[in-house]
């Protein structure tokens, strides 16, 4: 007996919201099918309307937890079309940025599955760290959130002596946490009985579905747009690629908890580093870009983001196409939660980083009897921690 | 590099079409529609592994779509290679990249849904990012589309 699941509508607070439609034999999941768009904005076609300039501030709220990287990434092909290359200083400052929301980013996605999983208080832990970026970026940029550090042409503030202390007593803090994190990941009993075979994704699967960031590098594939195609400095960088073999929803936990330790390392080098300079070189706001196409690559927190550019000479956007990681890592989602079980699915789900919050609803229709049941987020999540529950009394988790 | 370019020469001896390169580093080549499975499962043996995604760009001067398959090279030497192919305006049919690449899948309803070209033999050629009940026809990427979605539906249910 096959029952449909459908699983959206989709609450909007994090990014992506992303919906499924799962079909069911008892517990198990056979088959599901994406639905998306709920937060679609047409921001493409809204582009194309606007001039390059203006579409700077615009990019950057595609993503409300990733911005500086689209922006970034935005720029880096716009400056392209103008032929015009940023200052030294500018790209290390950007550089610093997009490390710093990468640990912000993997922080708060790992108090997120925590907190999916049932243990809220390394949830409260997490983004008690997080915090701490919120506060450099509160004293470097001036927000907390949606950091707008880049202009066209450059960056649009400097590096101050109180946000270069921050950053210095925030480095080794930071690097303490990353290693009792692993330490709970690797050791901790219920932690490993949770995350442990879950989700899983092999090596070739991962490389057939075109699966980007953690979730590849976590089956052992080696992509990551800082290796392939280094943009600013990361060649000259102590950037070094983390990979895991297990590709369960663990090995997932622990290539963004390495990551974070990465970044930290980068953004060291980046404060020892730093040349001085000018901030930026002028483009004058209604200069018009050459005739072109240009492709710029970054990686995201969650993997890789690629913008298509194309001028025709005008003032405005013939084309921006954006392609975001977690749009490349829908496919790969359906090979994972294919033949789990609906409790793993807040894990499952979890350990790609998309939106967790799609599950705020989930409908559940039974085909044969035709009832509908209307099952919340809360339930959900409380269903996950009764699996739990029943497993350690069976002795599956000692 | 030398894999890369190894794997693009064979290109250009097999199907006899130019590749160059841009000042970025990245290769562009243009191939005609009848031929683009064939390039693909040519290249996918060859290691490009990775469908990055499909861009679509209406050109109505032109009555064509353009549509650009941007292949990541893998191992011993990173590289990004754009295919691109065009396809009529007024009637948009390619065969699917979906049995070759399955990240196609979601890229492929996407401009299904955003630019009305059709790929024959996908499994589930829908709508995904608007919504279903927008009238057949309406693909909001076309230059020519300017109207708003909202009284687009208004204007569906009353017909």
């Amino acid at each position: 007996m096959t029952t449909i699941f459908p699983f959206g509508p989709i609450h909007p607070a994090l990014k992506e919201p992303v919906g499924f439609i799962f079909e069911v034999e008892g517990e198990r999941i056979v088959k599901a099918i994406p639905n998306l768009g709920f937060a679609h904005r047409g921001i493409e076609k809204l582009l194309e309307s606007k001039t390059w300039f203006q579409a700077t501030y615009i990019v950057e709220h595609i993503c409300g937890i990733c911005s500086q990287v689209h922006q970034s990434c935005y720029l880096m092909g716009v400056e392209k079309l103008y032929e015009k290359e940023i200052p030294e200083r500018a790209a290390y400052i950007r550089m610093l940025s997009l490390e710093l929301e990468r640990i912000h980013s993997h922080l708060l996605w790992m108090g997120v599955a925590f907190h999916e999983a049932g243990f809220d208080t390394p949830f409260m832990y997490t983004w008690r760290d997080r915090e701490k970026v919120l506060d450099i970026a509160e004293a470097f940029f001036g927000r907390r959130v949606v950091w707008t550090t880049s202009r066209p042409g450059g960056v649009k503030r400097d590096l101050t002596d109180k946000v270069i202390k921050m950053i210095r007593e925030f480095i080794p803090y930071m690097r303490k946490r990353v290693k009792w994190y692993e330490e709970i990941l690797t050791t901790d009993k219920t932690v490993l009985a949770r995350f442990r075979n879950v989700g899983y994704l092999d090596h070739h699967k991962a490389v057939e579905l075109g699966a980007v960031g953690p979730v590849a590098r976590a089956s052992g594939v080696k992509r990551d747009i800082r290796l392939e195609d280094p943009y600013y400095f990361y060649k000259e960088s102590p950037f070094r690629i983390v990979l895991e073999k297990d590709g369960d929803a663990l090995a997932k936990f622990l290539v963004r908890v390495k990551e974070i330790d990465v970044s930290l390392d980068i953004i060291e080098w980046v404060l020892d580093n730093i040349p001085k300079g000018p901030l930026f070189v002028n483009i004058p706001p209604m200069a018009r870009p050459k005739l072109g196409k240009v492709i710029s690559r970054h990686e995201a927190p969650r993997g890789e983001l690629i913008y298509y550019e194309e001028s025709n000479g005008n003032l405005r956007p013939y084309r921006v196409r954006v392609r975001t990681p977690t749009f490349a890592n829908v496919v790969s989602i359906i090979a994972m939660i294919e033949g789990g079980y609906i409790a793993d699915i807040p894990i499952v789900v979890a350990s790609i980083d998309p939106c967790i919050s799609c599950m705020d609803r989930v409908l559940i229709i039974d085909r044969k009897r035709k009832k509908r049941k209307i099952m919340s987020k809360d339930e959900l999540i409380a269903l996950s921690r009764k699996e739990f529950k029943r497993k350690r009394i069976k002795g599956e988790i000692i | 590099m030398l894999v890369l370019e190894e794997a693009i020469k064979k290109l250009k001896e097999k199907f006899g079409v130019d590749v160059l390169r841009d000042k970025h580093g990245y290769f562009w080549a243009k191939v005609d529609r009848s031929i683009i499975i064939d390039v693909l499962r040519f290249l996918k043996n060859q290691g490009f592994t990775q469908l990055v995604t499909i861009t679509g760009i209406d050109r109505p001067q032109n009555g064509t779509i353009e549509l650009i398959y941007h292949l990541s090279y893998e191992e011993n030497g990173y590289g990004l290679l754009n295919i691109s192919t065009d396809v009529s305006r007024e009637r948009p049919v390619i065969e699917t990249a979906y049995f070759i690449y399955n990240s196609a899948y979601i890229y492929e309803r996407e401009i299904f849904d955003l630019l009305g070209v059709k790929f024959i033999g996908h499994p589930e050629l829908k709508r995904v990012l608007l919504p279903e009940d927008i009238p057949k026809g309406i693909h909001p990427l076309r230059k020519d589309w300017k109207g708003n979605i909202a009284e687009l539906k208004r204007r569906g249910e009353k017909a």
